[in-house]
């Protein structure tokens, strides 16, 4: 379960978002709409760690590992995907290759593919980020934008990946600056102003 | 194309021009030889060649897996991992730069077996080393420039006491 209790944080004197609080409990997908610069990535990156919060404090149960897809994803640029992806998974030691596949299968990425990742267009790499987000198991799940890039089918695939995760009792947050259709979230939030509120 | 092949290929082109010098200069000292490797030689023109060409091995050498690196730092910071994984991971990924960085500096050794060699090639492993920890460690990259600056800065001190 992730728990984001009254979290600020601002940049100089530039407040980004204040007092920011939700809950996702396990099998919940929940939505924190927002224009751009709303503040929804740094709220990500402050909940993950990347970024220190001026106040308030994130908790997860003890055992829950955090998966995040953060603004533009960025690789080893000149590595194949599944170089990447087993770069990152053996940081955890949970490389497991049948479950990748599968995840690029399902986008239709091919495992065997020798290009590098920095001949990807936007939507793979997209795809990608995705794909690292979910690969070890993580029972919360962070995406900020991850509709950008694709096309309607990788969408299809994306929906079909969310209601899955949700189905393994996973968390989910899914940041962006509009609604995909075919997702029924828990809760919905709107980040304006610096402030979150029910939509 | 992988940047560890083109690094090797890059590596082996400097490598055969290094040990192509003896045959231009026969008479070539073995501290100046061996000193190539640490400073600069502005003249004869195909000397100056090899110390552009060893400059900027030492500069890629260091740069492109730093660059690869900071490249993925988001997805690997929100990893957490502990600090052994984290060296343990760099580790596994810049021995294909860092290993022919250090072999390099070590022919020096076969050529002029000198302690001052020895500590030259000590002090360019912690350079490298430090430089790119310090990277890693930054939210912003250090600008490539100055880490060139500061190669070409080493090899001044290096002509200048080898």
């Amino acid at each position: 379960m992730l728990k984001v209790n009254q979290l600020s944080k601002k940049f100089k004197e530039n407040v980004i978002f204040s007092q920011v609080s939700f809950a996702v409990e396990p099998g919940q997908l929940v939505h924190i709409s927002g224009e751009n610069g709303s503040g929804k990535s740094t709220l990500f990156k402050v909940i993950t760690g990347l970024l220190a919060p001026d106040a308030g404090s994130t908790t997860i149960d003890s055992g829950d590992v955090i998966g995040a897809l953060i603004e533009n994803p960025g690789f080893l640029e000149y590595e194949t995907a599944m170089t990447n992806l087993k770069f990152l998974a053996d940081l955890s030691h949970d490389f497991n290759r049948t479950r990748i596949m599968e995840l690029m299968q399902q986008f239709e990425l091919d495992p065997n593919n020798r290009q590098a990742v920095s001949k990807y267009s936007v939507g793979m790499r997209q795809k990608l980020g995705i794909i690292q987000a979910v690969m070890e198991n993580q029972n919360i799940v962070l995406l900020d934008e991850p509709t950008r890039g694709l096309d309607s089918d990788s969408v299809a695939q994306f929906i079909v990946l969310l209601h899955n995760l949700v189905q393994a009792n996973k968390s989910v947050v899914v940041a962006s600056h509009d609604h995909v259709e075919g997702l029924n979230y828990d809760h919905a939030f709107v980040l304006k102003d610096g402030y979150l509120q029910d939509e | 194309m992988n940047r560890k092949l083109v690094f090797t290929g890059y590596s082996l082109i400097v490598l055969g021009l290094f040990l192509l010098v003896p045959r231009s200069f026969p008479n070539i000292l073995p501290k100046a030889y061996a000193g190539l490797l640490f400073g600069y030689q502005e003249r004869p023109f195909f000397l100056m060649i090899f110390s552009l060409f060893d400059v900027f091995f030492d500069y890629v050498s260091l740069t492109v897996p730093q660059a690869e690196l900071f490249s993925i730092r988001t997805f690997f910071l929100i990893r957490r991992p502990s600090v052994s994984q984290v060296y343990g991971t760099y580790l596994r990924f810049i021995l294909p730069y860092f290993i022919p960085f250090v072999l390099s500096k070590l022919v020096a050794l076969l050529i002029w077996p000198q302690a001052q060699i020895g500590v030259w090639i000590v002090f360019y492993i912690l350079v490298w080393l430090a430089w790119l920890l310090a990277n890693l460690n930054r939210r912003v990259a250090i600008p490539n420039g100055f880490i060139l600056v500061v190669f070409a800065g080493l090899r001044v001190l290096g002509h200048l006491w080898l």
